[in-house]
């Protein structure tokens, strides 16, 4: 149990998690201030309103730093780890709240829809992005915008079918056939 | 609009809400409904884990943005907040200081909360606010040492006046006498911030200390019974 403080903006995650768990505190900052951006954007592309948002990011970051000693690498990476908290807290403190279903206004979601603007090349290079822009890319548009409401801007197939203004059964099942054949591209075979 | 005909019916009644459940987005009765389905279908519940991987790698893709001017701040105050209300930090280097030592012995709980979990016995996380003490040596106030309570219970210790250097190692003082070394650390710059087990009850625990490479104590806490 020897930490000499290196930690640095290069430091892999991994290695950036076993110093959090360890209660290293430069850890501790340099983990925050590389996710914030990523936790804050997750939280507001779902709830839309930025002090919500905060409050959202501020607790994933608890619960997070809280639970570092049992992040398990060989089940998901840090980053996967991370959003998945974030998305499912700002999931269910959304859930009595939204009266009114809405479009998430981020660019980055027509974008996505209409697979244009590839992102810069650092947002490229993290793991798990370029896999995912292609297998997204195979989906039919339809599809493509619904998976997108749900899997991240957190819309449940209702909303989707309101945003969408199709029948609540065809939202359903243009989720359900995108993840399934997004599956099939991000997931090893061996998986499936 | 139900699943694929070759299906069982269960299990064509409750497929095209997998996805959802799979994404966290279903609710209320339907996801009561599907996981009801779940407890007893072993095809249904693989198709939700390997849906759900492949939701969580579209994570991936999710929007970045700058949170507000403090975030960070109010983060730590936070964790402040949570695990010990009143710190009145001197100055802004020593508050961030005392807050890593908070959010390090929440840490401590936090894996203390799960090892009880997993172990059945669910009585002994009563209090979970942290004893504290002040550093010092010769009088003067180096840091804090913070010990949650429990066993094992959680020593966090900051160092933040700047005069002890070098390698240090902490050691604890148990009510026995006996003494117990619980980390060796680098103090670069009179700076530092840990978090260590202690394998001792926390009312065990008399004294925290820092003793240098020479074996000399250069800082000592006393906690309180
Ligand atoms: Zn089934």
């Amino acid at each position: 149990m020897d930490y000499h403080g290196a930690w640095s903006e290069e430091v892999s995650d991994e290695a950036l998690m076993a110093g959090v768990a360890v209660g290293d505190e430069r850890a501790v900052l340099v983990f925050v201030r590389r996710y914030q951006r990523r936790l804050f954007g997750l939280a507001l592309g779902i709830v839309g309103d930025p002090g919500h948002a905060e409050d959202i990011a501020q607790e994933a970051f608890i619960r997070i730093l809280r639970h570092a000693s049992v992040y398990d690498a060989r089940r998901a990476s840090v980053s996967t780890w991370c959003l998945t908290i974030t998305r499912n807290l700002a999931i269910d403190a959304l859930r009595l709240r939204r009266a009114v279903p809405t479009a998430p206004d981020d660019p980055l979601f027509a974008n996505l829809c209409a697979m244009r603007a590839a992102p810069d090349d650092a947002v490229l290079a993290r793991d798990g992005v370029a896999v995912a822009l292609s297998a997204l890319a195979e989906l039919p548009d339809e599809q493509r915008r619904a998976v997108t409401l749900s899997a991240l801007y957190g819309r449940t197939a209702a909303e989707v079918a309101a945003l969408e203004s199709i029948p609540l059964g065809t939202a359903k099942s243009r989720i359900r056939l995108g993840l399934s054949k997004l599956r099939q591209s991000v997931l090893p075979i061996e998986a499936t | 609009m139900n699943g694929d005909a070759r299906l069982p019916m269960a299990c064509q009644r409750v497929d095209e809400d997998l996805a959802s459940l799979a994404l966290g987005t279903l609710a209320g009765r339907e996801r009561a409904r599907v996981l009801e389905h779940l407890k007893g279908c072993v095809r249904c519940a693989a198709e939700v884990e390997s849906l759900s991987r492949a939701g969580d790698a579209l994570l991936a893709l999710a929007p970045e943005s700058e949170p507000p001017v403090g975030f960070e701040l109010r983060l730590m105050e936070r964790l402040r907040e949570e695990t010990r209300p009143s710190i009145e930090p001197r100055s802004r280097r020593r508050a961030v200081l005392a807050v890593a030592a908070v959010l390090i012995a929440t840490l401590g709980f936090g894996a203390e909360a799960l090892v009880h979990a997993a172990t059945t016995s669910p009585s002994s996380s009563a209090n979970p606010r942290p004893l504290s003490a002040r550093l010092t040596a010769n009088g003067k106030v180096l840091g804090e040492v913070f010990l949650t309570n429990g066993s094992p219970s959680w020593l966090s210790m900051t160092v933040d006046e700047g005069s002890v250097g070098g390698r240090v190692r902490c050691q604890v003082v148990l009510t026995s006498g006996g003494v117990k070394t619980v980390g060796t650390y680098l103090l670069t710059t009179g700076y530092g911030a840990w978090s260590m087990r202690v394998d001792a009850p926390a009312n065990q625990v008399r004294v925290a200390r820092l003793v240098n490479s020479h074996g000399v104590v250069v800082a000592r806490a006393t906690l309180p019974a």
